[in-house]
């Protein structure tokens, strides 16, 4: 439970507790219920904040232009976020925010690129690029008061956001080159199980 | 407390089908009172250090967590796409929980915290395959007079 220092506090000492019996390791299960989550209701999660439409106009703007501009429209909630909480979990790939979606939407548009960081396969690199990116959707989100489940998150990322529809594009063209590791990064490292079915592909 | 019935389908066979060890006898200790215990904590998040090493699937190798690593330097390399971010993201103490037991040694309900901690990374790393790390991480918990560990499995 994110945020509940007494909560979490009685089940990090209830565990350290466990050491206190004399005899034979123990399993038990704590009797606590996590306290209610102020969010993830039945209500359904809607982002408050009005991003621009995730499927562009070719003719008027391209999807590397259109995933610049989301991520800069969010850029203050993710400072906020940082302001916030004092820390950012961006920073797997080495590259900033909007370096980081260069790199993704260069995979649509110029295909699979040499990696970047010598040594490293550019499937890696462009696995921590996604962590990155999608840390920075979901810390500005979560910046919201009555912020969203784990679950909305994903839904409103890969269902609504240009970003989403950008990991969909790459996961196709990993798929479709001969590389088997580059095909097993685009099955199974980009897209969670429970959001593939927002595939274009399906 | 996650209870099977909460996870998916695909999760729940997951946990069942899990090809987990059985153990002959029941190894116990008696650990020392709680005044004198030095915690370490050791998680499968894989955390790091901002600069330090991604994390690689099925390697089973681990990452140095200075006990006075600041929050913000931890970052996340956990391979799978599956493993849910949102906790971590929120608070660190989730899959860390540094804060927590600095409270409880404030209240002298532990002695004191080991002078570094230690991640690895589940992601299809088969617990076997940890082995080699697990020992040698033994050694430095040893050499760094830990005799409690939290294991914070994510």
């Amino acid at each position: 439970m994110p945020n509940d220092p007494d909560f979490q506090r009685r089940v990090v000492k209830a565990a350290l507790d466990l050491l206190n019996n004399d005899d034979t390791p123990v399993l038990v299960e704590y009797p606590e219920e996590a306290p209610a989550a102020a969010k993830g209701d039945d209500d359904g999660w809607v982002c408050p904040i009005s991003l621009p439409a995730q499927v562009r106009d070719p003719k008027e703007e391209t999807i590397t232009e259109a995933l610049s501009r989301e991520i800069a429209e969010l850029a203050p909630w993710y400072d906020l976020a940082v302001q916030k909480s004092g820390r950012t979990t961006v920073g797997s790939s080495g590259f900033d925010v909007p370096a980081a979606g260069e790199f993704i939407v260069s995979f649509l548009s110029d295909g699979i690129p040499d990696s970047p960081i010598e040594g490293e396969r550019v499937d890696r690199v462009l696995k921590w690029a996604c962590d990155d990116l999608k840390a920075y959707y979901y810390e500005a989100m979560l910046a919201q008061p009555g912020g969203p489940s784990s679950l909305d998150l994903d839904e409103w990322f890969f269902g609504q956001t240009t970003a989403g529809a950008v990991f969909f594009g790459v996961q196709k063209v990993l798929l479709d080159d001969d590389d088997e590791i580059n095909q097993f990064v685009g099955k199974e490292r980009l897209i969670p199980r429970n959001q593939q079915y927002w595939s274009p592909l399906d | 407390m996650v209870r099977l019935r909460d996870l998916t389908d695909w999760d729940r066979q997951h946990i069942l089908n899990a090809d987990v060890p059985t153990f002959e006898g029941r190894p116990w200790t008696i650990p020392p009172p709680p005044a004198e215990r030095r915690v370490a904590i050791v998680t499968t998040a894989g955390l790091h250090p901002r600069g330090d090493r991604a994390f690689t699937p099925g390697v089973g190798d681990y990452r140095v967590i200075p006990g006075n690593c600041a929050a913000d330097e931890l970052v996340m390399s956990h391979v799978s796409s599956n493993f849910d971010r949102t906790g971590f993201q929120e608070d660190l103490n989730v899959v860390f929980p540094i804060d927590r037991l600095h409270e409880l040694v404030e209240h002298r309900d532990i002695g004191s915290l080991a002078s570094f901690h230690y991640s690895f990374m589940g992601g299809g790393t088969h617990p076997a395959w940890m082995r080699e790390s697990a020992l040698k991480v033994i050694e430095f918990l040893r050499e760094d007079h830990v005799n409690t560990v939290l294991l914070v499995p994510v």
